[in-house]
């Protein structure tokens, strides 16, 4: 009878189908190499507009731009020229590049170094000044008062 | 009945006794046969390094090239594959994903899929000097 019975029970679980309970995994490491090539950008200032009545005082002006760096990266600001007589008042001026719109009887500054990158950005400004006491002239000379600022990284 | 005939009788006996046995017959039992089968599945080709080539402040994303990887799996077994969701270096953020979410095992027959890559656009990234490379290790999972 026993036989029987196991004979019976090996009978039904060849019928079974497979089992599908077969779970594992199987893993193997990669690596993700990055090169990075540092930059910078910058947007491009504004018109700097002084307003200057002849043999009157002194005028300022301002304008701005953001410069964004790789994160870490050392720069440079650098203006084409610094000291300019305008072609059409005759009135000589002098930009500055600044870190704040914080305005003063600065000399010419044509170059702000060693500045850090952030990915933020950071704002700068060209401060332009037209000393106190000058004629100007009302005949018109060249146009020369596009500028051109410079980051070198 | 007369000595011939019982003669006769006793002949026919006997060779009916000592006739040859040519009537033969079969037996038959079945048995089973048992097949347990492990499945599983193996990555035969480690992924290939899977390679980013940024310039801080990219106006676009930048995805990765390499990663191919070669497995196999049991006949018909199904898989999935895995990877991390992605890692930061050097101050630049990447995402990773998979060719495919996952297959169904070919047996012998090699598949073929890669790890994928992808890097958002205007980033900074972390670097003092003209460039900078960085590695990070992760791992690929085959799950079944």
């Amino acid at each position: 009878m026993k036989r029987i019975a196991l004979a019976s029970a090996l009978a039904a679980c060849a019928l079974l189908p497979l089992s599908a309970n077969a779970a594992g995994s199987a893993a193997d490491s990669f690596n993700v190499n990055i090169a990075l090539t540092t930059a910078c950008t910058l947007t491009t200032p504004g018109a700097l507009a002084m307003t200057y009545t002849a043999f009157g005082a002194a005028a300022m002006g301002f304008t701005s731009f953001d410069v964004k760096c790789s994160e870490g990266l050392g720069f440079g600001l650098g203006l084409d020229a610094a000291t300019v007589t305008d072609g059409a008042t005759g009135l000589p001026y002098t930009l500055a590049l600044k870190a704040a719109n914080v305005g003063d009887a600065s000399v010419a500054a044509g170059t702000l170094n060693g500045q850090t990158g952030t990915a933020a950005g950071t704002t700068y400004y060209v401060q332009g000044y037209i000393a106190a006491g000058q004629a100007g002239t009302t005949t018109p000379g060249v146009l020369n008062n596009s500028r051109t600022v410079t980051v070198s990284y | 009945m007369n000595r011939f005939v019982q003669l006769a009788i006793c002949s026919l006996i006997v060779m009916g006794a000592t006739a040859p046995a040519h009537a033969a017959g079969t037996a038959t039992s079945n048995f089973n046969v048992t097949a347990n089968l492990t499945s599983k599945c193996e990555i035969t080709a480690a992924p290939a390094p899977v390679v980013f080539s940024y310039t801080s402040f990219e106006t676009a994303a930048v995805p990765a090239t390499g990663g191919g990887f070669t497995m196999r799996c049991t006949n018909l077994l199904p898989y999935t594959l895995s990877v991390p969701a992605g890692g930061t270096l050097i101050g630049l953020a990447y995402t990773l994903g998979t060719s495919a979410a996952g297959g169904t095992g070919a047996g012998l027959t090699a598949a073929t899929h890669s790890v994928t890559g992808s890097m958002a656009a205007n980033q900074s990234g972390d670097c003092a000097a003209g460039s900078c490379t960085a590695t990070a290790t992760h791992t690929l999972t085959v799950t079944y």
